[in-house]
């Protein structure tokens, strides 16, 4: 029985060490470089609605400005995430514009989306907690993770996220609390050093 | 009976009364440190406001002033959560409660959302009203195409974000959310962690003061030790108590011990052997015995200030000590016919002083009073010591120290010529002129106070920080029933929503902002009616059911409700409930309130039924009007004083009168040119030159060419500016205005005696 205890015990603390060198693998894979820029292709399934509503767009993600989201198909819109703030628009118009300074929540949930984006593993692990691989169940080459929050109050935002890619991110699903699910795909993802001027222009 | 058996009954009497204060005092040993108050409001009269502003201050300042706050932070999050589970850790032990944590965001959202038809924002409010269906369409549309919402829920039950909204607006007046089982909040690129605990009593109880406050400094400075990094800030009502008390006792010991020292000094400077200085130890000690016995007795609670202050008063009786001693000075007549003799002067003098403390009893200050009662009963029992005691304890001749006899045996006899009078006295008028152009009077009660910096900064950090509101000013607004005074409140909120505009407050709370009016929600929800075509038209865009087009009208939400859910826990100390006038009533409190001109425009919203309360303000007015009511009570003093002497001494009063009323008016032209503005304690201080100042005339009325009289006189004056004028070093505004306004006055007063004394020309 001690023994059995002991194994037990052995095996939980290799399973912890195998998380945390998960996380490092992973990491080891993706590019560090400071700008990425793609495509993505963005299927929501709402609840309450019959067929999803699909989207498509490009991304630029600059990991000191944030993440800059547009949306170029069916209808156009710029979604912002920097560290700040989170600035909804449609066209020109601002909808929503939440600031981090004022309310905690917009601070986590833009985090958590800017990691997303940027693939920075290590911020998700402040706030989730993961199981995953580095083989993948659709065959392809990379890795795979699944995210739960470790808090109660992201709980209650975010259930579920989960995340496949090999040097980027490739796919992320989000399954919200609410029953809304987001899955996005990048494609034709490039890195780059620097943001062109008109692409910093877009951040200001 | 013959008179001496009278006598040494009324001295065996005093004997009694002295035993029986001393037992009962160590009766009550125990419990006596729990009944003193070092509350400075205790000291304030309660004033004449409307009950409900009454109960909303008091109930203020009992929420405010049993809390304790410590925010622990650093840069990591992480670690300054595990810094503050280490400090509340070690806080443990500690007689505090820990405060319930505020409720989180999905709390509020899921008690809101079935209302949420009537809450809008005032900008959703203004934009539906003139938003066309097409872009309420589009709006809608491209929220369901953002990757995520913050508001947390589904697409279909807030298409349009105005929840979200409502729910992020209401959740941003209070900056603190529960992270992990602790409050965490940010602010300047540091996370803080929130402890937030209440104190089981007053904050002005110095048994709490003693097991909270050096412990937690301890704590702090563990804390910080083995945490590098991180920063820790407090705030609280009771480490101001506590540094306050701890400055007094300091400054207490310092001030007391230098004077006992500099009196004793004194008292051998004039006579020879232990024996003076053993019996005026003797009468000190019997008047501030019996007086801390008599206000225990009386006074459920004793105040701090009272202690301090009425043992310096108390200290006046030293005088007649003084004086009686100064006559067994190379004297050989027997002490009962001596003291008889002496008698008429000491009654005189006792009961003017007696009379003038009275005056304090008739201002409406809890705090005044109490002091009057201690000093006057500390003096009669002193005076009774040496009148009763000394006869039958003192030895008939006392020796003069060598200096003393060389005064007492001067061949010289220095008179001031006229010439010289009349000169000092166009300077002095001069100076009184001058003097009374800069003269300036100031009531400002913050002035009293003398508040440790390093506290206030913390203080004013954590207000920062949880974004607290002001404690001191307020808004109270009153109707017949809830609904009324949430409308209220509402017409209230858009006028306060300007001066948030305008940057000149951070924010307001109102319980309006957490339950809308009936009017208001009835009328948001028609609002969010019109959003039909908008509905319609996505409906058939994106396939949703019929049903989903027009949402089901929920109840709205009512105050009963409301009242006893988990969320009013943040807002329910904004109910006032009922008022005696069967009126209800609710606060507005504000946030980041500093600009007096901010204050000036808000006192201008004040209404019938919207009530600005400025609590600073009308402390600071009811100041100034016990100032001007202690004037009149001052001259009253003066009157009474005449009456008092005018048989005695006849035609020869006014040499005993004008030296304490010119000392006075010499003493405020000084304050006038030194920049010093006069507040209330100044008048206190006035007062007790007046009962000095006729003491002295008295004595040297009583011995117009005994030399013994100037130098009793002469003590009394040095010992007074010892005991007092050493106030005027107290770090403590307060005091030190009224140490220096006792150190002018008491040397003015003792010169102008000497010169104004019978036999001389004047």
């Amino acid at each position: 029985m001690r023994r059995r205890l002991i194994t037990l015990t052995l095996l939980l603390a290799s399973m912890s060490a195998c998380a945390d060198e998960l996380i490092t693998r992973i990491q080891q894979q993706l590019s560090d470089a400071p700008v990425l820029r793609g495509e993505f292709v963005q299927t929501r399934e709402l609840a309450g609605l019959k067929k999803p509503l699909k989207s498509s767009g490009r991304m630029l993600v600059d990991k000191t400005r944030g993440v800059l989201w547009k949306t170029e198909k069916p209808i156009a819109g710029t979604l912002r995430i920097s560290r700040q703030e989170i600035v909804q628009k449609d066209g020109q118009q601002i909808l929503m514009r939440l600031s981090a300074e004022k309310e905690p929540v917009v601070k986590t949930v833009g985090s958590v989306l800017f990691s997303l984006f940027a693939g920075d593993l290590a911020t998700l692990e402040r706030y989730f907690s993961h199981t995953g691989s580095l083989q993948r169940r659709d065959g392809q080459r990379g890795w795979e993770l699944q995210l739960t929050p470790r808090e109660s109050a992201l709980a209650r935002l975010i259930q579920r996220i989960e995340l496949k890619g090999s040097s980027t991110a490739e796919e992320v699903v989000l399954k919200a609390e609410s029953g809304d699910l987001t899955r996005i795909e990048f494609r034709r993802v490039s890195t780059a050093s620097t943001l062109s001027a008109a692409e910093v222009a877009e951040f200001e | 009976m013959s008179k001496t058996a009278w006598f040494r009954l009324a001295a065996g009497l005093l004997l009694l009364l002295s035993l029986w204060a001393g037992a009962s005092l160590w009766h009550q040993r125990d419990t006596l440190g729990s009944r003193i108050d070092s509350d400075l409001f205790a000291l304030l009269p309660h004033n004449e406001r409307d009950p409900l502003a009454e109960t909303a201050l008091s109930r203020l300042a009992q929420q405010g002033e049993r809390q304790l706050v410590i925010l622990v932070g650093h840069r990591d999050a992480n670690q300054a959560m595990q810094a503050a589970r280490d400090y509340a850790g070690r806080m443990a032990g500690l007689p505090l409660h820990a405060r319930d944590l505020p409720g989180d965001m999905a709390g509020l959202r899921d008690f809101y959302a079935p209302y949420r038809q009537g809450l809008l924002t005032v900008a959703d409010r203004e934009q539906l009203e003139k938003q066309t269906p097409q872009a309420a369409f589009e709006q809608a549309m491209s929220l369901a195409f953002s990757p995520f919402s913050a508001g947390g829920l589904a697409w279909q039950d807030d298409p349009f974000g105005h929840y979200s909204h409502w729910l992020l607006e209401l959740a941003a007046g209070t900056r603190v959310r529960p992270q992990n089982g602790m409050l965490m909040t940010e602010a300047g690129g540091m996370h803080y962690a929130v402890l937030l605990r209440e104190l089981p009593g007053s904050a002005f109880s110095f048994d709490l003061q003693e097991q909270i406050v050096p412990a937690l400094d301890t704590i702090g400075a563990t804390v910080l030790a083995s945490n590098p990094g991180i920063e820790i800030r407090r705030a609280g009502v009771i480490l101001h108590a506590a540094a306050a008390t701890q400055t007094a006792q300091q400054e207490i010991s310092v001030i007391g011990l230098g004077s006992t020292a500099g009196i004793l000094l004194l008292v051998f400077l004039v006579w020879r052997g232990w024996q003076a200085p053993l019996l005026v130890c003797l009468a000190l000690g019997v008047g501030t015995l019996i007086a801390t016995a008599l206000a225990f007795a009386l006074f459920p609670k004793v105040h701090v200030l009272t202690l301090v202050f009425g043992a310096s008063l108390v200290g006046v009786a030293e005088d007649y000590a003084l004086h009686a001693l100064v006559h067994a000075l190379e004297d050989d007549t027997p002490l009962l016919q001596r003291y008889r003799h002496l008698l008429p002067g000491m009654l005189l003098a006792m009961l003017t002083t007696v009379l003038g403390y009275l005056g304090l009893a008739l201002t409406p200050f809890p705090g005044l009073i109490q002091m009057a009662v201690f000093s006057v009963s500390g003096i009669i029992a002193a005076w009774l010591a040496v009148m009763l005691w000394y006869p039958l304890l003192g030895p008939v001749r006392m020796n003069p120290s060598w200096l003393a006899r060389r005064y007492l045996h001067s061949p010289r006899n220095w008179q001031p010529k006229r010439p010289l009078i009349i000169i000092s006295g166009i300077l002095l008028l001069a100076l009184v002129v001058v003097g009374a152009t800069r003269f300036r009077v100031h009531d400002d009660i913050r002035s009293l106070a003398g508040l440790n910096p390093q506290l206030l900064a913390d203080q004013v950090a954590a207000n920062r920080i949880l974004g607290l509101p002001s404690p001191a000013q307020m808004f109270i607004v009153t109707g017949s029933d809830a609904e009324t005074v949430l409308q209220r409140e509402e017409a209230l909120a858009e006028k306060l929503e300007g001066f948030v505009r305008r940057g000149q407050l951070s924010g307001f709370d109102a319980i309006s902002r957490w339950l809308p009016s009936q009017a208001r929600q009835q009328a948001d929800r028609q609002l969010q009616a019109r959003l039909v075509a908008a509905r319609e038209q996505l409906a058939s865009e994106l396939g949703l059911p019929a049903g989903w087009i027009k949402p089901a009208q929920a109840p709205l939400l009512d105050f009963a409700h409301w009242q006893v859910s988990p969320v009013a826990d943040a807002a329910r100390h904004l109910w006032l409930g009922q008022g005696p006038a069967g009126q209800v009533g609710s606060m507005v409190l504000l946030k980041g309130l500093s600009d007096p001109a901010v204050t000036t425009a808000l006192a201008e919203l004040d209404a019938p039924n919207v009530r600005w309360i400025d609590k600073p303000a009308e402390i600071s007015r009811l100041f100034g009007r016990y100032r001007v009511l202690l004037s009149w009570v001052l001259l009253a003093g003066y009157v009474a004083t005449i009456v008092l002497l005018f048989p005695r001494y006849r035609r020869e009063s006014w040499r005993i009168l004008l030296p304490p009323a010119a000392a006075s008016v010499l003493t405020l032209a000084l304050h006038g040119l030194f920049g010093q503005p006069l507040q209330l304690l100044n008048l206190v201080a006035l007062l007790l030159i007046l009962g000095m100042g006729v003491d002295y005339g008295i004595f040297l009325q009583e011995n117009p060419q005994d030399r013994r009289g100037r130098l009793a006189i002469t003590l009394a004056a040095g010992t007074t500016l010892l005991s007092f004028g050493l106030l005027a070093l107290s770090s403590t505004p307060a005091l030190q205005s009224f140490g220096l306004t006792m150190l002018l006055g008491v040397l003015l007063v003792w010169a102008l005696a000497l010169v104004f004394r019978p036999g001389q020309q004047a």
